[in-house]
Protein backbone atom coordinates (compact mmCIF):
# COMPACT_ATOMS: atom_id res chain seq x y z
CA UNK A 1 0.00 0.00 0.00
CA UNK A 2 1.26 3.46 -0.88
CA UNK A 3 0.53 6.67 1.03
CA UNK A 4 -1.73 7.77 -1.82
CA UNK A 5 -0.06 11.15 -2.22
CA UNK A 6 -0.64 12.47 -5.71
CA UNK A 7 2.17 14.48 -7.27
CA UNK A 8 1.91 16.16 -10.66
CA UNK A 9 3.94 18.98 -12.17
CA UNK A 10 4.03 20.95 -15.38
CA UNK A 11 6.33 23.57 -16.89
CA UNK A 12 4.72 26.73 -18.16
CA UNK A 13 6.14 29.65 -20.13
CA UNK A 14 5.15 32.35 -17.65
CA UNK A 15 6.71 33.96 -14.60
CA UNK A 16 5.90 32.43 -11.21
CA UNK A 17 3.97 35.58 -10.25
CA UNK A 18 1.77 35.34 -13.33
CA UNK A 19 1.34 31.58 -12.99
CA UNK A 20 0.20 32.04 -9.39
CA UNK A 21 -2.14 34.85 -10.35
CA UNK A 22 -3.79 32.91 -13.17
CA UNK A 23 -3.97 29.74 -11.05
CA UNK A 24 -5.93 31.60 -8.40
CA UNK A 25 -7.78 34.53 -9.95
CA UNK A 26 -8.73 32.81 -13.23
CA UNK A 27 -9.41 29.30 -11.95
CA UNK A 28 -12.92 29.14 -13.36
CA UNK A 29 -11.61 29.94 -16.82
CA UNK A 30 -9.07 27.14 -16.97
CA UNK A 31 -10.32 24.39 -14.62
CA UNK A 32 -12.04 21.86 -16.85
CA UNK A 33 -15.80 21.59 -16.87
CA UNK A 34 -18.42 18.88 -16.51
CA UNK A 35 -19.00 16.08 -14.01
CA UNK A 36 -15.53 14.68 -14.53
CA UNK A 37 -13.87 17.77 -13.07
CA UNK A 38 -16.39 19.98 -11.31
CA UNK A 39 -17.80 19.35 -7.87
CA UNK A 40 -21.58 19.25 -7.71
CA UNK A 41 -24.57 18.78 -10.00
CA UNK A 42 -25.81 20.40 -12.18
CA UNK A 43 -22.13 20.98 -12.99
CA UNK A 44 -22.50 24.62 -13.96
CA UNK A 45 -20.99 26.13 -10.81
CA UNK A 46 -18.35 28.82 -10.96
CA UNK A 47 -15.00 28.28 -9.19
CA UNK A 48 -13.65 31.23 -7.26
CA UNK A 49 -10.75 31.84 -4.90
CA UNK A 50 -11.20 34.34 -2.14
CA UNK A 51 -7.64 35.69 -2.22
CA UNK A 52 -5.32 35.93 0.73
CA UNK A 53 -4.14 33.93 3.70
CA UNK A 54 -7.63 33.55 5.13
CA UNK A 55 -9.32 32.92 1.78
CA UNK A 56 -11.27 29.96 0.50
CA UNK A 57 -11.89 28.13 -2.76
CA UNK A 58 -15.57 27.86 -3.59
CA UNK A 59 -17.84 26.53 -6.27
CA UNK A 60 -20.75 28.96 -6.57
CA UNK A 61 -24.09 28.15 -8.17
CA UNK A 62 -26.66 30.20 -10.02
CA UNK A 63 -29.18 29.84 -7.17
CA UNK A 64 -26.82 31.65 -4.80
CA UNK A 65 -25.65 28.56 -2.93
CA UNK A 66 -22.04 27.45 -2.83
CA UNK A 67 -19.77 24.57 -1.91
CA UNK A 68 -16.57 25.31 0.00
CA UNK A 69 -13.82 23.15 -1.48
CA UNK A 70 -11.18 24.35 0.92
CA UNK A 71 -9.61 26.98 3.10
CA UNK A 72 -6.31 28.63 2.28
CA UNK A 73 -3.51 27.71 4.65
CA UNK A 74 -0.61 29.42 2.88
CA UNK A 75 -0.93 32.19 0.29
CA UNK A 76 2.46 33.24 -1.02
CA UNK A 77 1.98 34.87 -4.44
CA UNK A 78 4.52 33.59 -6.94
CA UNK A 79 5.73 30.88 -4.58
CA UNK A 80 3.30 28.62 -2.87
CA UNK A 81 -0.36 27.96 -2.26
CA UNK A 82 -1.58 25.48 0.32
CA UNK A 83 -5.25 24.78 0.94
CA UNK A 84 -7.50 22.15 2.43
CA UNK A 85 -9.53 20.26 -0.16
CA UNK A 86 -12.85 18.54 0.36
CA UNK A 87 -15.28 16.81 -1.93
CA UNK A 88 -19.06 16.93 -1.58
CA UNK A 89 -19.08 13.25 -0.53
CA UNK A 90 -16.76 13.93 2.42
CA UNK A 91 -18.02 13.71 5.99
CA UNK A 92 -17.57 16.78 8.18
CA UNK A 93 -14.30 15.51 9.66
CA UNK A 94 -12.75 14.36 6.37
CA UNK A 95 -10.32 16.49 4.41
CA UNK A 96 -7.25 16.39 2.19
CA UNK A 97 -4.58 18.97 1.46
CA UNK A 98 -3.36 20.51 -1.78
CA UNK A 99 0.11 22.05 -1.89
CA UNK A 100 1.00 23.97 -5.06
CA UNK A 101 4.54 25.26 -5.61
CA UNK A 102 5.58 27.78 -8.25
CA UNK A 103 9.27 27.42 -8.95
CA UNK A 104 11.17 29.66 -11.38
CA UNK A 105 12.94 27.71 -14.11
CA UNK A 106 14.65 28.70 -17.35
CA UNK A 107 11.94 30.31 -19.49
CA UNK A 108 9.12 30.05 -17.02
CA UNK A 109 7.75 28.23 -14.02
CA UNK A 110 7.40 24.67 -12.81
CA UNK A 111 3.99 24.34 -11.19
CA UNK A 112 3.94 21.31 -8.88
CA UNK A 113 0.86 19.99 -7.14
CA UNK A 114 1.08 17.63 -4.20
CA UNK A 115 -2.32 16.39 -3.11
CA UNK A 116 -2.10 14.43 0.13
CA UNK A 117 -4.32 12.84 2.73
CA UNK A 118 -6.29 10.40 0.58
CA UNK A 119 -4.95 7.43 2.54
CA UNK A 120 -7.16 8.44 5.48
CA UNK A 121 -10.32 7.65 3.53
CA UNK A 122 -11.87 4.30 4.44
CA UNK A 123 -11.68 1.49 1.90
CA UNK A 124 -15.32 1.80 0.79
CA UNK A 125 -15.38 5.61 0.70
CA UNK A 126 -17.37 6.86 -2.31
CA UNK A 127 -14.58 9.26 -3.26
CA UNK A 128 -12.38 6.24 -3.99
CA UNK A 129 -14.57 5.00 -6.83
CA UNK A 130 -13.43 1.51 -5.85
CA UNK A 131 -9.73 2.31 -6.16
CA UNK A 132 -6.84 2.20 -3.68
CA UNK A 133 -3.08 2.62 -3.60
CA UNK A 134 -1.30 3.10 -6.92
CA UNK A 135 -4.51 2.78 -8.89
CA UNK A 136 -6.05 5.61 -6.91
CA UNK A 137 -2.97 7.80 -7.27
CA UNK A 138 -2.91 7.14 -10.98
CA UNK A 139 -6.56 8.10 -11.38
CA UNK A 140 -6.20 11.30 -9.36
CA UNK A 141 -2.93 12.23 -11.01
CA UNK A 142 -4.58 11.90 -14.41
CA UNK A 143 -7.29 14.37 -13.45
CA UNK A 144 -4.76 16.85 -12.05
CA UNK A 145 -2.61 16.47 -15.17
CA UNK A 146 -5.54 17.36 -17.41
CA UNK A 147 -6.26 20.46 -15.35
CA UNK A 148 -2.63 21.55 -15.25
CA UNK A 149 -2.48 21.21 -19.02
CA UNK A 150 -5.56 23.42 -19.17
CA UNK A 151 -3.79 25.93 -16.90
CA UNK A 152 -0.80 25.91 -19.22
CA UNK A 153 -3.03 26.47 -22.25
CA UNK A 154 -4.66 29.40 -20.46
CA UNK A 155 -1.30 30.90 -19.53
CA UNK A 156 0.16 30.53 -22.97
CA UNK A 157 -2.92 31.84 -24.75
CA UNK A 158 -2.94 34.92 -22.54
CA UNK A 159 0.80 35.53 -22.69
CA UNK A 160 0.76 38.37 -25.14
CA UNK A 161 -1.94 40.29 -23.27
CA UNK A 162 -0.13 40.14 -19.98
CA UNK A 163 3.14 41.63 -21.17
CA UNK B 1 -24.20 -9.39 -37.44
CA UNK B 2 -27.52 -8.34 -36.01
CA UNK B 3 -27.69 -4.64 -35.27
CA UNK B 4 -28.65 -3.67 -31.76
CA UNK B 5 -28.50 -0.84 -29.29
CA UNK B 6 -27.07 -2.32 -26.12
CA UNK B 7 -27.18 -0.36 -22.90
CA UNK B 8 -23.74 0.02 -21.33
CA UNK B 9 -24.33 1.19 -17.80
CA UNK B 10 -21.92 2.49 -15.16
CA UNK B 11 -22.37 1.46 -11.55
CA UNK B 12 -20.56 2.00 -8.30
CA UNK B 13 -19.87 -1.60 -7.32
CA UNK B 14 -20.20 -3.65 -10.51
CA UNK B 15 -19.70 -7.01 -8.80
CA UNK B 16 -22.55 -6.28 -6.37
CA UNK B 17 -24.70 -4.93 -9.19
CA UNK B 18 -24.28 -8.13 -11.19
CA UNK B 19 -25.43 -10.10 -8.14
CA UNK B 20 -28.44 -7.80 -7.81
CA UNK B 21 -29.42 -8.21 -11.46
CA UNK B 22 -29.02 -11.99 -11.18
CA UNK B 23 -31.17 -12.15 -8.08
CA UNK B 24 -33.87 -9.72 -9.18
CA UNK B 25 -34.03 -10.09 -12.96
CA UNK B 26 -32.70 -13.64 -13.27
CA UNK B 27 -29.75 -12.32 -15.27
CA UNK B 28 -26.87 -14.56 -16.25
CA UNK B 29 -23.34 -13.39 -16.81
CA UNK B 30 -23.00 -13.78 -20.55
CA UNK B 31 -19.56 -12.42 -21.32
CA UNK B 32 -16.04 -12.23 -19.97
CA UNK B 33 -15.63 -10.12 -16.84
CA UNK B 34 -12.54 -7.89 -16.84
CA UNK B 35 -11.42 -7.25 -13.26
CA UNK B 36 -8.36 -5.15 -12.46
CA UNK B 37 -5.95 -6.39 -9.78
CA UNK B 38 -7.48 -3.83 -7.39
CA UNK B 39 -10.96 -5.27 -7.89
CA UNK B 40 -12.37 -2.63 -10.22
CA UNK B 41 -14.50 -4.10 -13.00
CA UNK B 42 -13.51 -2.69 -16.38
CA UNK B 43 -16.19 -4.53 -18.29
CA UNK B 44 -18.85 -7.18 -17.81
CA UNK B 45 -21.88 -8.38 -19.69
CA UNK B 46 -25.12 -9.85 -18.47
CA UNK B 47 -28.16 -11.20 -20.28
CA UNK B 48 -31.67 -10.84 -18.93
CA UNK B 49 -33.79 -13.44 -20.67
CA UNK B 50 -31.51 -13.02 -23.67
CA UNK B 51 -31.34 -9.20 -23.60
CA UNK B 52 -27.77 -8.00 -23.24
CA UNK B 53 -26.67 -5.26 -20.87
CA UNK B 54 -23.02 -4.27 -20.54
CA UNK B 55 -21.71 -2.66 -17.40
CA UNK B 56 -18.59 -1.48 -15.64
CA UNK B 57 -17.44 0.23 -12.49
CA UNK B 58 -16.84 3.97 -12.53
CA UNK B 59 -13.69 5.20 -14.28
CA UNK B 60 -13.45 8.80 -13.09
CA UNK B 61 -10.16 9.37 -14.92
CA UNK B 62 -12.02 9.11 -18.24
CA UNK B 63 -15.27 10.65 -17.02
CA UNK B 64 -17.17 7.36 -16.79
CA UNK B 65 -19.42 8.02 -13.78
CA UNK B 66 -22.50 6.37 -12.32
CA UNK B 67 -25.85 7.93 -11.41
CA UNK B 68 -24.63 8.05 -7.80
CA UNK B 69 -21.77 10.39 -8.71
CA UNK B 70 -23.72 12.32 -11.33
CA UNK B 71 -26.69 12.93 -9.07
CA UNK B 72 -29.23 11.19 -11.28
CA UNK B 73 -29.77 9.49 -14.61
CA UNK B 74 -31.48 10.68 -17.78
CA UNK B 75 -32.05 7.08 -18.89
CA UNK B 76 -34.80 4.55 -18.23
CA UNK B 77 -34.12 0.93 -19.10
CA UNK B 78 -37.33 -0.71 -20.28
CA UNK B 79 -37.42 -4.41 -19.48
CA UNK B 80 -39.98 -7.01 -20.50
CA UNK B 81 -40.51 -9.73 -17.90
CA UNK B 82 -43.05 -12.53 -17.47
CA UNK B 83 -44.55 -11.05 -14.30
CA UNK B 84 -43.87 -7.38 -13.65
CA UNK B 85 -45.53 -7.48 -10.23
CA UNK B 86 -43.33 -10.29 -8.97
CA UNK B 87 -40.15 -8.72 -10.40
CA UNK B 88 -40.83 -5.32 -8.87
CA UNK B 89 -41.64 -6.92 -5.51
CA UNK B 90 -38.36 -8.86 -5.66
CA UNK B 91 -36.47 -5.68 -6.58
CA UNK B 92 -37.98 -3.75 -3.68
CA UNK B 93 -37.03 -6.51 -1.29
CA UNK B 94 -33.47 -6.44 -2.60
CA UNK B 95 -33.14 -2.70 -1.99
CA UNK B 96 -34.63 -0.98 -5.05
CA UNK B 97 -36.88 2.03 -4.66
CA UNK B 98 -40.30 1.75 -6.28
CA UNK B 99 -40.86 4.98 -8.19
CA UNK B 100 -44.19 3.94 -9.76
CA UNK B 101 -46.17 0.98 -8.49
CA UNK B 102 -47.10 -1.71 -10.98
CA UNK B 103 -50.40 -1.09 -12.73
CA UNK B 104 -52.14 -1.70 -16.02
CA UNK B 105 -51.23 0.92 -18.59
CA UNK B 106 -53.53 2.04 -21.43
CA UNK B 107 -51.00 0.94 -24.05
CA UNK B 108 -51.36 -2.70 -23.14
CA UNK B 109 -48.66 -3.28 -20.57
CA UNK B 110 -48.70 -3.94 -16.90
CA UNK B 111 -45.71 -2.00 -15.64
CA UNK B 112 -43.98 -0.22 -12.79
CA UNK B 113 -40.77 1.77 -12.43
CA UNK B 114 -37.97 1.16 -9.98
CA UNK B 115 -34.66 2.75 -9.18
CA UNK B 116 -32.13 0.04 -8.43
CA UNK B 117 -29.62 0.43 -5.55
CA UNK B 118 -27.03 1.72 -8.04
CA UNK B 119 -29.22 4.57 -9.25
CA UNK B 120 -30.45 3.12 -12.55
CA UNK B 121 -34.11 3.42 -13.43
CA UNK B 122 -35.92 0.43 -14.90
CA UNK B 123 -39.43 0.31 -16.29
CA UNK B 124 -40.43 -3.28 -15.66
CA UNK B 125 -43.28 -4.36 -17.91
CA UNK B 126 -45.36 -7.34 -18.93
CA UNK B 127 -47.37 -7.14 -22.16
CA UNK B 128 -51.01 -7.91 -21.47
CA UNK B 129 -52.88 -7.02 -24.66
CA UNK B 130 -52.53 -5.65 -28.18
CA UNK B 131 -53.96 -2.15 -28.44
CA UNK B 132 -54.66 -0.54 -31.81
CA UNK B 133 -53.86 3.15 -32.29
CA UNK B 134 -57.57 3.95 -32.57
CA UNK B 135 -58.31 2.13 -29.32
CA UNK B 136 -55.33 3.81 -27.66
CA UNK B 137 -56.58 7.24 -28.78
CA UNK B 138 -59.94 6.48 -27.22
CA UNK B 139 -58.30 5.46 -23.96
CA UNK B 140 -56.00 8.45 -23.59
CA UNK B 141 -58.63 10.93 -24.74
CA UNK B 142 -57.45 14.51 -25.04
CA UNK B 143 -54.25 13.94 -23.07
CA UNK B 144 -52.33 12.86 -26.20
CA UNK B 145 -52.77 12.81 -29.91
CA UNK B 146 -51.79 9.35 -31.10
CA UNK B 147 -50.22 9.13 -34.56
Amino acid sequence: MTNETVTVSIEVAADPAIAFDVFTSEIDAWWLRGPKHRFKPPWNGCLRFEPGASGRLLEEYADGSSFVIGKVQQWKPGERLVLSWRLPVFAENETTEVDVRFEAIEGGTRVSVEHRGWHALRADHPARHGLAGRDYEYMKAGLWAENLMALRARLERGRVDRR
Amino acid sequence: MESAVTPYITVKGAARAIDFYKQVFGAVESGARYTEPGGRVGHAEIAIDGARVMLSDEHPEIGVLSPESLGGTPLTLHLHVADAGATVARAAKAGAKVLRAVQDQPYGERSGTIQDPFGHRWMVATPIEEVSKAELQQRVGAAYKIS
